[in-house]
């Protein structure tokens, strides 16, 4: 079963297309890498689901639904919820302030914030504390609290290990791992970290200049002797 | 103490602007120097309700952060919203000009003679060798309360929480699924609400007339400086700081430079404390 | 008439000088000054202290003007242009006010809100009112040629074109090894010793000079100037200025058809059109009537070149 599916997808900021045509889907459950050069379009194809960048050509559907109309709270709403790279929590917020306002308009936003606490067990520590004064990893694990708390289906993650240590970048990659696996999400996530993002992933799409040039599995595209080349876009 | 009393009611009417000053620059990151010409919106609106149409003072209240409200939210939609995204000098520049435009349709309204609320008169209350008039003692109590009831709407409340989270990271609060502009409009009307109730209040103790404008402008914007430009509480004690400062003044040099205190506590901020008492510090952008 | 072409040419005169200094500072600099009127009357008030106390002739309070100007613009500009802008427009706001305060109170030495009154005049000889306001419009139109001159001087200078990049992000002035803080005080200082020389030359030609004289709407006019005639460009704020004070004193005439009205209300509606044509003038055409030329590829065009912070 397929929850997120793209066809053809392009899409940029308003001056002309930086994607170019992307075939990709998501299952629930699966953690789906985007990895490539820099500038090769993985951060705009991920905003363009979830809104924020400009969908230009191609479909773009989750579990059916056309997403393509839809401003990112609708997207939000319907089940893609995106998880920014930077400035991803609100520094002048409390941690469980942060939490609750993610879910904003929600009957049940105790029992969400419950669900988060016990999915990302850490936070508890820091839950009470202003989201500016923790480090870059507690950071990142409420940004992606907040994203929990609308109860996604596909979770669009960018570079959630942007400026984090080696071990935090394990570790990070680790939790988004087991979430797909114990909620039944399907997670598209962008990193920089491609040998880190290919152990842990299910399947990976290399994308250069906003075309894919290479998907499959993620074990066998780690495997593969010109990867480092393809990741650096020599081989396009 | 008659001094703490006269500084106490001074910054009870400067603390609901300076609260709604705060509002709309942590909002929207600009100086809104249109605060004096907003208060003075409200006095001459609680003034036509009070006086001339013979209504008590408290519904002219209501009805002047009613007025404020709108007109504050109508200058969101027609002037400033357009010019999001410009320097914050321009939308300073145009908040001036927006003021002196409101100062002379208000001018134009009502002519330049001093009003006054129609208030039955009460005798003071004495205890302790103070004598204290009965208004005052409102004065102080009402804008207490609404600056308190502000203050935990903010900290405590849902739609407080989504103020602040937008005033923190409104492309953020975008992703997150909250409806911006819905905050940002209720922002913008609960900050009129609070220039309104200024208006009413200044009206108590000063002369209504157009003139209000700038000289209500520079000590409300002295009173948020002071208090950091980041918290209502800073605000509100920006306010008691500017009330104490404008007393000393009066009693220890001259009433008459008592314009000049709102300017002078500015400087002394800026030369010693950039990011005022309480806040973050604001460099150069 | 002749006489009513002069005294307004005087005026103009003076507002174009106003709105050249402005020009240097905001629309050259980017440094955003609301207390135009402040120097503006402290100049005037200086020049006319000098010369009725102590009988300086008119140069020399046309110096001390400038010099008291220039210092007042030092203070202001040391105690924030390190900070956001929006500081150094609240101060200098707030210095307007203040300014004004102290010439209401000070009865000693400004004759309060009577005024002061200045016999001293910038004429060689004593030759009839309509000779006396020539010479006196010569003398300004003097002070406006050394002005203007000095202006397009800077402008086309590398000095105006550090300024410039300093306006447009201060960071690259910087990385070139330019210490920005030191070019927006001395265009900050500049800017203010001019406004209090044209403070000066208004003295001189009212010859009595009140409070009154200095308040906001004198502010919103060269503003209005600066901004119609295209932040940056220095011949548009000549031309902005000139076009600013002809319709301002022009809609004089329009009040006999303005009957209904008292003066009052013709004086405030007029400040209404004059702030609504302001707002409307940012919003529909910030770059002025004579946008400013722009032939330097120093900073990526990326921003709003006119209007910033």
């Amino acid at each position: 079963m397929t929850l997120l599916r793209l066809h053809n997808l392009r899409a940029g900021y308003g001056g002309g297309d930086i994607v170019h045509g992307v075939d990709l889907e998501v299952a629930p459950g699966e953690m789906v890498a985007l990895v490539g050069p820099n500038g090769a379009g993985k951060s705009t194809l991920l905003k363009s689901i979830a809104g924020v960048a400009n969908v230009t050509g191609g479909t773009l559907t989750l579990d059916g639904t056309d997403l393509v109309p839809l401003p990112p709270a609708g997207r939000a709403q319907a089940g893609a919820v995106f998880m920014p790279q930077e400035r991803n929590v609100f520094r002048t917020l409390t941690v469980a302030e942060n939490l609750q306002v993610s879910a904003w308009g929600r009957k049940d936003i105790a029992r969400r914030q419950e669900e988060v606490t016990t999915l990302l067990p850490t936070m508890s520590a820091y839950m009470h504390k202003r989201a500016g004064g923790l480090s870059g990893g507690q950071r990142q694990m409420v940004g992606l609290g907040m994203a929990l708390m609308a109860r996604p289906r596909v979770l669009l993650v960018d570079e959630p290990t942007a400026g984090l240590s080696p071990l935090l970048v394990g570790e990070m990659l680790d939790v988004l791992r087991q979430l797909a696996a114990v909620a039944a999400l399907g997670i598209l996530i962008v990193e920089q970290n491609a040998r880190a993002a290919l152990e842990r992933a299910d399947r990976a799409l290399v994308l250069v200049d906003g075309r894919v040039v290479r998907s499959g599995s993620a074990a066998a595209l780690a495997q593969e002797p010109d990867f480092g080349a393809l990741f650096f876009g020599e081989a396009a | 103490m008659q001094m703490l009393v006269n500084a106490l009611a001074t910054a009870a009417i400067l603390a609901p602007a300076a609260v709604a000053f705060t509002l709309i620059f942590t909002l929207f990151r600009y100086a809104n120097f249109a605060a004096g010409g907003f208060v003075t919106v409200g006095a001459f609106a609680a003034w036509t309700l009070n006086a001339p149409l013979g209504l008590p003072l408290w519904a002219g209240g209501v009805g002047a952060m009613g007025v404020c409200a709108g007109a504050v939210a109508l200058s969101d939609r027609v002037v400033f919203r357009p010019l999001r995204g410009r320097g914050g000098g321009t939308l300073l520049l145009v908040s001036i000009a927006l003021s002196f435009v409101i100062e002379n349709i208000i001018r134009f309204g009502y002519g330049a003679q001093v009003k006054g609320f129609d208030l039955p008169l009460t005798g003071p209350l004495v205890f302790a060798g103070l004598r204290v008039p009965k208004e005052t003692l409102a004065v102080i109590a009402i804008s207490l309360v609404a600056t308190l009831a502000v203050g935990a709407l903010l900290a405590f409340t849902p739609i407080g929480r989504a103020v602040r989270a937008v005033a923190d990271n409104p492309s953020l609060a975008n992703v997150r699924g909250l409806p911006v502009p819905g905050v940002e409009a209720f922002g913008v009307i609960v900050a009129g609400a609070l220039f309104g109730l200024s208006g009413t209040l200044v009206g108590v103790d000063l002369a209504i007339d157009p003139n209000l404008n700038w000289a209500i402008a520079i000590p409300v914007i002295a009173a948020a400086i002071v208090g950091g430009l980041g918290s209502p509480l800073g605000a509100a004690i920006g306010a008691i700081v500017i009330g104490l400062a404008e007393e000393l003044t009066a009693a220890y040099f001259t009433p008459t430079y008592k314009g000049a205190v709102g300017f002078v506590v500015i400087a002394l901020v800026l030369l010693l404390r950039p990011q005022g008492l309480l806040g973050l510090k604001v460099d150069r952008k | 008439m002749d006489a009513y072409f002069v005294a307004i040419l005087t005026i103009a005169g003076i507002y174009v000088i106003l709105a050249l200094a402005l020009n240097l500072q905001f629309g050259l600099t980017g440094l955003v000054n609301f207390g135009v009127v402040g120097f503006f009357g402290l100049g005037a008030y200086a020049s006319g202290i000098t010369t009725e106390s102590f009988h300086a002739p008119f140069l020399g309070g046309l110096a001390v003007a400038m010099a008291t100007g220039a210092i007042a613009g030092a203070l202001l500009a040391l105690m924030c242009l390190r900070l956001s802008g929006d500081f150094l427009a609240i101060v200098t706001l707030g210095f307007a006010e203040t300014i004004r305060l102290i010439f209401n109170n000070e009865d000693w030495l400004t004759g309060g809100p009577k005024g002061l009154l200045i016999m001293t005049r910038p004429v060689f000889a004593d030759l009839g009112r309509a000779a006396n306001a020539w010479m006196v419009l010569g003398v300004v139109l003097l002070g406006v040629a050394l002005t203007l001159a000095l202006m397009l001087r800077l402008a086309g200078t590398p000095y105006g074109r550090v300024l410039r990049a300093i306006r447009e992000d201060e960071l690259v002035p910087a990385t070139l090894g330019k210490d920005v803080f030191v070019y927006r005080l001395q265009s900050f200082v500049i800017g203010s010793m001019l406004m209090a020389g044209a403070g000066s030359l208004y003295a001189h030609y009212v010859q009595t000079i009140t409070p009154d004289n200095f308040t906001t709407p004198v502010a919103i006019l060269v503003w209005m100037s600066v901004i119609v005639g295209g932040p940056g460009n220095t011949v548009g704020a000549v031309v902005g200025a000139l076009a600013v004070v002809t319709i301002y004193e022009g809609s004089r005439f329009l009040s006999p058809w303005l009957g209904f009205l008292d003066a009052e209300q013709v004086s405030a509606l007029r400040f209404v059109v004059i702030g609504t044509a302001l707002i409307l003038v940012i919003r529909f055409r910030p770059e002025g009537l004579l946008p400013e030329p722009r032939h330097r590829p120093v900073v990526p065009a990326t921003s709003r070149p006119a209007l910033k912070g």
